[in-house]
């Protein structure tokens, strides 16, 4: 277990997978539909209805300001 | 073939191509269907219906390789089980994963390419499932029946698609499929040449040969 500080914003899974289809934060944002299916609703496990997706999983309150002055879609 | 042959032979198609339907059923009732009931039975339903698709279009390739008869008279049963799993997909996408929220499938329709081509392949299905039986094939008459049903290739291409579209980054499986519909095909295209390659061959036959004509 190491911490490594870099200047450069470091790859992840995700985006070294598919770099057109998610980004460095990976963050599901309903608004913004990833390229080929909406995000803006969800079905959770053991429920039978889909529900809303909420914005940063329903911690808006407590995480959004982290992400102010942000383009969401730019940045996802 | 005898008639008992082809009874056996229609009753593994029936038992094989029902058997994953069945084990959805059971899986229903032992509630054993994973984390994500209603993904599994989509997906499920929807590989069940894109493999029956692909076996169906595999008969005239097994009769032109091995020369056999018998796999076009499973092509219309095995045709029309892919046309009932396509229909029990739809349904459950429908009824249980969106419940009947018109507004929002349709959107999905329009915006998203790979439910698209899958609505597209259902669409198409339709005309097929209804001109399947013998008193149609009369009525339309051999030649437009075999036109209307090269819409199958179509379909199969769209379904493909759809696999490949939906896959998350990182499968592979779906290649598969578009692999093994390409050489299906490919099979088709290659007796098509073959057969055209032969039938110059006996246009030309009886013209004399070179040599004499130029004496």
């Amino acid at each position: 277990m190491r911490i490594l500080l870099t200047s450069d914003e470091p790859k992840t899974t995700w985006n070294r997978a598919a770099t057109c289809e998610y980004g460095f934060y990976s963050n599901v944002n309903p608004e913004v539909s990833h390229p080929r299916w909406s995000q803006a609703n969800e079905r959770r496990i053991g429920e039978l209805r889909r529900r809303e997706t909420l914005m940063f999983n329903g911690y808006g309150d407590q995480v959004a300001s982290l992400y102010t002055g942000m383009d969401l879609k730019k940045f996802y | 073939m005898s008639y008992r042959v082809r009874v056996a032979f229609k009753t593994a198609v029936w038992i094989a191509s029902l058997w994953p339907l069945g084990v959805l059923v059971r899986g229903f009732f032992t509630g054993d269907l994973g984390a994500n009931p209603i993904d599994y039975i989509t997906r499920t339903l929807g590989l069940t219906a894109l493999v029956l698709l692909l076996v169906s279009l595999g008969m005239t390739p097994l009769r032109i390789i091995f020369r056999w008869s018998w796999p076009i008279q499973m092509r219309r049963l095995l045709g029309l089980l892919a046309f009932f799993y396509v229909c029990l997909h739809f349904a459950v996408w429908i009824g249980l994963d969106h419940f009947f929220d018109w507004r929002r499938m349709w959107e999905d329709v329009l915006k998203r390419p790979f439910i698209t081509v899958g609505v597209l392949a259902l669409l198409l299905l339709i005309p097929l499932a209804v001109t399947s039986t013998t008193g149609m094939i009369k009525r339309l008459g051999g030649a437009n029946w075999r036109l209307l049903h090269t819409l199958a290739y179509v379909i199969g291409g769209l379904g493909v698609l759809h696999f490949v579209w939906l896959a998350k980054r990182g499968r592979t499986t779906q290649y598969y499929y578009a692999i093994a519909l390409a050489v299906l095909l490919g099979v088709r295209l290659w007796d098509w040449v073959r057969k055209r390659s032969l039938a110059t061959q006996v246009k030309h036959e009886p013209s004399p040969p070179v040599g004499e004509r130029a004496g």
